[in-house]
């Protein structure tokens, strides 16, 4: 794959998946890579609903997408004008957290303030923190909870705590997925599928596909309802169709030990 | 005569204090500005500045200085003065020579004012005179008399000869003093260092689209009007509020303040609170821009302390310094973030654990955006501060309907321990030295059109919707709005049914955008433009495609717009479809707080998605306004208040959205506004309906929530018989007043 068929292949999701995407952000930033405006490289890792935050801040994506689904990243780098691919990254980024409750009913509590969902992530985990540490924490509702436990006669614990997280949290995601080509490496498959910053376990793949296919790939299984919208158009199959043949296979052969190749790293 | 004593109280120098008695009086008639070692013209030491700078069309420059002792003996060379063995000064007559010389420098630089080839000024020499008010004719002829190298440069006033002279010398109508206006004009910008003409660029000769006309408005030399430079100079001796609309200069004035301050009395601790963590840098740049180019020197911010009143992520504010220095753990934002107003917590908690011991430590100090401060802060700062008090404070007037009426000082500073407050509002009655109020009105308005503020007044205030109309209620709080009363005449307070008129005179709007619409054939109304739709999918469209125009054909820089939504429940759903409908038409938006950070506001090459809540504090030269049908009928005023917020964030155009059957009731208030433009005229509304209205305004319940349970309440059946029934029996406070009310109607 060349750098233009790259930068297609982005034009053409920007194109097919447009009633989903928020914000496109791709950028041809020299002869031989893509990324996007800004591209900065440092990645904050420790809390991901907070990586999630700054990245998005920074525009540090590809696309982004309506509906709090997340946003998307595609990196190409070629050696030089018209070589095929050096290094391919695709990447996922999920919303950080999901509730169980209806959302508007949480946000409720804040009057005139707009979507803190993530902030109150945040003070929910700072609270659970700051008892664990016996800080004083003067959060009015954060007391009635503990009061109302004091009620039934039970010391406030941290499975407590922890249940309560736990019944307003549906999911709080911890990472990225993400597919890695890269041409020049030898130390592990050249094109694997990583789970977030679990840099250690890879699961090989023994082609690369196509930044459309992957892009098929999470929206399809995200918002199926969507999906099946944009895929019942006329002009999606043959589009899908061309972007399949973009994929490439390796030489390299799949083998089970493959799996195990960076395990070198603990 | 435009006074600015500067210091002049503070010094407390009893023979400058009555010549300069002397020559207000002689000049009290005349036009021009006296100042007390104003303008200092980068001058950091007060002792090489004249005592009094004229500057005016009829007299020219005229340099006064003032020998405060008696001399007895001069050295050899006349370089330094003895006024007895021990006191030794350097020559008054060549510190006023040097003075002169800098001013020369400072002008020279200008095209008007120096002729480059001839290398001379283009306008009457500066006149200089020195003046002993210890010394006789006699004395001054026995020391200066004799040999050449002593002879004095300047003319010399004797004690007995400065009442005559004065008014029979220096102050005398002559032609070759005479300076024209624009020179005048233009020597002030550059003596006073608020020049930010750039020579060298080139300017739109004839502005077309709507972006030449932004870049146009932007190009102007920006000089101190006449009551900015009054209050700006000047150090109280004592307490001072300082208000005026948004965009009247408070934050330039209050830092202007600082430097000068700072700069005569380096020692004084000073401090400079806000509230707006974005504004840090900002303000330290004001200061320090003024403070270099006055002084040649940074200013020292360890007695110029420029803090956040609480501080930010590893920054310290006024809050957790004290709380610290008083051993108090500050509280984090967190702990309190569950409160309406949580800064106001956090001071009423340090107050109640230090009341007692706090100390003054400050001489000075400064608040800007005064108006988003709870009382506790103001009694911390009352108690930090040492006599006599000096403490300045910038209220924004009206950034919000909430605020019709000012905060009085009783209820900001706090009460002693007797009870009584610790300010009362008398103390701001009348003048400081020199005729400068203590508190002090700007009434001129640099960023918001008039055309603009009055939709946002007149909208805001419900002023052409009889049933919603929430006035301004007293003639000054008018006046000191820029507003000037036609009728009814000598009526402080105006009462039920007088027919109000009031006027927005064109002097007090310096948007210069207005000016120049007029001198290109448009019309100023054309920065307001109301559409209105059937469906809300239709006014999001249409903004999309306005939005596209601006940008495209009229080369607008997105970051120039910003969008308001008045609805805030269904925002977040509308900016993602805006967003999204914009990025496919290749133009970026950022949605600051729902996407971005908060505090992402006008970023280069994007458009600005937010809520009224959001905005405050932003201006940006476009601003549209959505779903501001939501106005209408809305019974808690929050949704006028939001438009009000709205509204006043735009130096230049408005556009203004709304659907629905609502938004035809809006589109009859605009027009009645823009037909009786630059006036009101309203009938005034009963006390009452004030009252109760005010009273929802500044309500901090969830009003919201009780309204809708009472509209299910009421869809029962049973339970609206039981409300009737209630009502009926007249033996509750509500049943009371309606039927006081609806006496009212009927007698009508």
């Amino acid at each position: 794959m060349k750098i233009s068929d790259f930068f297609s292949e982005l034009q053409k999701i920007n194109h097919v998946y447009r009633d989903l995407i928020l914000t496109s952000n791709f950028q041809q930033i020299n002869d031989t890579e893509i990324s996007w405006n800004n591209y900065s490289p440092g990645i904050y890792k420790s809390l991901y609903a907070r990586e999630y935050e700054i990245l998005v801040q920074n525009r540090q994506y590809s696309f982004l997408l309506n509906n709090k689904l997340g946003f998307l990243r595609f990196y190409f780098k070629c050696s030089e004008l018209n070589a095929t691919a050096d290094k391919i990254k695709m990447c996922y980024y999920p919303y950080p957290v999901k509730l169980k409750d209806e959302r508007e009913e949480v946000e409720s509590y804040y009057y005139e303030s707009d979507d803190e969902l993530l902030q109150e992530y945040f003070f929910d985990l700072w609270n659970l923190l700051n008892q664990h540490f016996s800080l004083p924490v003067e959060d009015p509702r954060f007391q009635q909870i503990i009061a109302l436990f004091r009620q039934e006669g039970r010391e406030i614990g941290e499975d407590d705590l922890l249940y309560i997280f736990n019944k307003k949290y549906d999911i709080t995601n911890s990472s990225h997925i993400r597919i890695d080509f890269d041409q020049q490496v030898e130390s592990h498959h050249k094109c694997e599928i990583q789970i977030g910053a679990i840099n250690s376990l890879r699961f090989p793949m023994d082609r690369a596909i196509s930044p459309f296919v992957f892009f098929d790939f999470i929206i399809k299984n995200l918002d199926k309802k969507s999906y099946q919208e944009i895929s019942r158009r006329s002009s999606f199959p043959p589009s899908f169709a061309i972007s399949r043949k973009k994929s490439w296979k390796y030489n390299n052969r799949f083998t089970e030990g493959n799996i195990y190749i960076t395990l070198d790293d603990f | 005569m435009e006074l600015l004593p500067g210091n002049l109280a503070l010094e407390n120098n009893p023979h400058e204090l009555s010549i300069w008695r002397k020559i207000a009086s002689i000049l009290q008639n005349e036009a021009g500005i006296l100042g007390y070692r104003i303008p200092a013209i980068g001058i950091s030491e007060k002792e090489q500045i004249p005592s009094f700078i004229l500057r005016s069309e009829k007299f020219g420059i005229v340099l006064l200085d003032v020998v405060n002792t008696k001399i007895t003996r001069i050295d050899d060379e006349g370089t330094f003065w003895y006024a007895s063995e021990e006191e030794e000064i350097f020559s008054r007559d060549i510190t006023i020579s040097q003075f002169n010389e800098q001013i020369i420098n400072r002008l020279n630089k200008d095209f008007e004012l120096f002729d480059f080839k001839k290398r001379e000024l283009k306008f009457p020499k500066i006149r200089k005179y020195l003046l002993f008010p210890e010394n006789t004719r006699e004395e001054i002829a026995a020391i200066w008399g004799v040999g050449d190298s002593t002879q004095m440069i300047n003319d010399a006033i004797a004690t007995e000869e400065i009442d005559d002279s004065l008014a029979n010398v220096i102050f005398v109508n002559r032609s070759e003093f005479y300076i024209e206006k624009n020179k005048l004009d233009k020597i002030d910008s550059l003596l006073e260092n608020t020049d930010r003409s750039n020579q060298r660029t080139k300017s739109i000769k004839q502005p077309k689209t709507v972006s030449d006309f932004i870049k146009k408005s932007l190009e102007y030399t920006f000089k101190l009007d006449e009551t900015q430079r009054r209050v700006a100079m000047q150090v109280p001796d004592g307490p001072q509020r300082i208000r005026g609309l948004a965009g009247t200069g408070k934050t330039v004035i209050l830092s202007m303040k600082a430097a000068l301050a700072h700069k005569d009395f380096p020692d004084y601790k000073m401090l400079f609170v806000f509230n707006t963590q974005s504004m840090y840098n900002q303000i330290q740049k004001y200061i320090s821009d003024y403070y270099v180019k006055e002084t040649q020197e940074n200013p020292n911010w360890n007695n110029l302390e420029v803090l956040h009143a609480w501080g930010g992520r590893g920054k310290e504010g006024l809050y957790s310094r004290t709380a610290e220095k008083y051993g108090v753990r500050p509280k984090t934002f967190f702990e309190v973030k569950e409160y309406k107003d949580p800064l106001e917590k956090v001071y009423i908690d340090l107050l109640e654990q230090v009341r007692s011991k706090l100390v003054p430590v400050y001489d000075i100090v400064l608040i800007d955006e005064a108006q988003d401060f709870s009382p506790a802060l103001f009694e911390t700062i009352f108690l930090l501060t040492k006599e006599p008090k000096r403490i300045i404070w910038a209220y924004d007037e009206f950034q919000s309907l909430r605020e019709l009426k000012i905060k009085e000082c009783e209820q900001l500073f706090g009460k002693n321990k007797n009870g009584i407050p610790n300010l009362s509002e008398s103390k701001l009655q009348g003048c400081y030295l020199g005729g400068i109020e203590k508190d002090f009105v700007l009434p001129n308005s640099y960023r918001n059109p008039r055309i603009n503020l009055m939709i946002a007044h007149g909208i805001g205030m419900g002023l052409y919707k009889p049933s919603e109309i929430i006035p301004i209620e007293d003639a000054q709080s008018w006046m000191s709005r820029g507003y000037k009363i036609e009728q009814p005449e000598n009526k402080l307070k105006f009462e039920y049914n007088d027919v109000v008129i009031v006027e927005r005179p064109e002097e007090y709007s310096r948007n210069n955008l207005e000016t120049l619409l007029r001198e290109n054939g448009k019309n100023e109304k054309e920065l307001v433009k109301f559409q209105r739709f059937d469906q809300s999918h239709m006014q999001l469209n249409q903004v999309v495609d306005d939005i596209v125009s601006l940008v495209t054909q009229q080369m607008v820089s997105p970051e120039e717009i910003i969008v308001i939504n008045i609805e805030t429940k269904r925002s977040e759903k509308e900016f993602e479809y805006l967003r999204s409908q914009l990025d496919r038409r290749e133009i970026k938006a950022i949605t600051p707080g729902y996407i971005e950070s908060s505090d992402k506001f006008k970023e280069h090459g994007f458009i600005t998605l937010t809520t009224a809540f959001r905005a405050k504090g932003n201006e940006a030269n476009v601003v549209f306004i959505l779903n501001a049908q939501n106005i209408v009928d809305n019974t808690t005023y929050r949704m006028r208040n939001a438009f009000f917020v709205a509204a006043t964030r735009s130096r230049g155009w408005c556009y203004i959205y709304g659907y629905g059957s609502k938004s035809e009731s809006l589109r009859d208030e605009i027009d009645s506004i823009l037909s009786d433009y630059p006036r009101f005229i309203f009938t005034f509304p009963r006390a009452e309906d004030i009252q109760r209205r005010l009273e929802l305004l500044s309500a901090d319940k969830d009003l919201e929530k009780v309204e809708n349970e009472i509209d299910k309440i009421l869809q029962d059946k049973t339970y609206r018989a039981l409300l009737i029934e209630k009502l009926k029996r007249g033996d509750n406070e509500m049943s009371k007043e309606l039927i006081q009310l609806l006496d009212k109607n009927e007698n009508q």
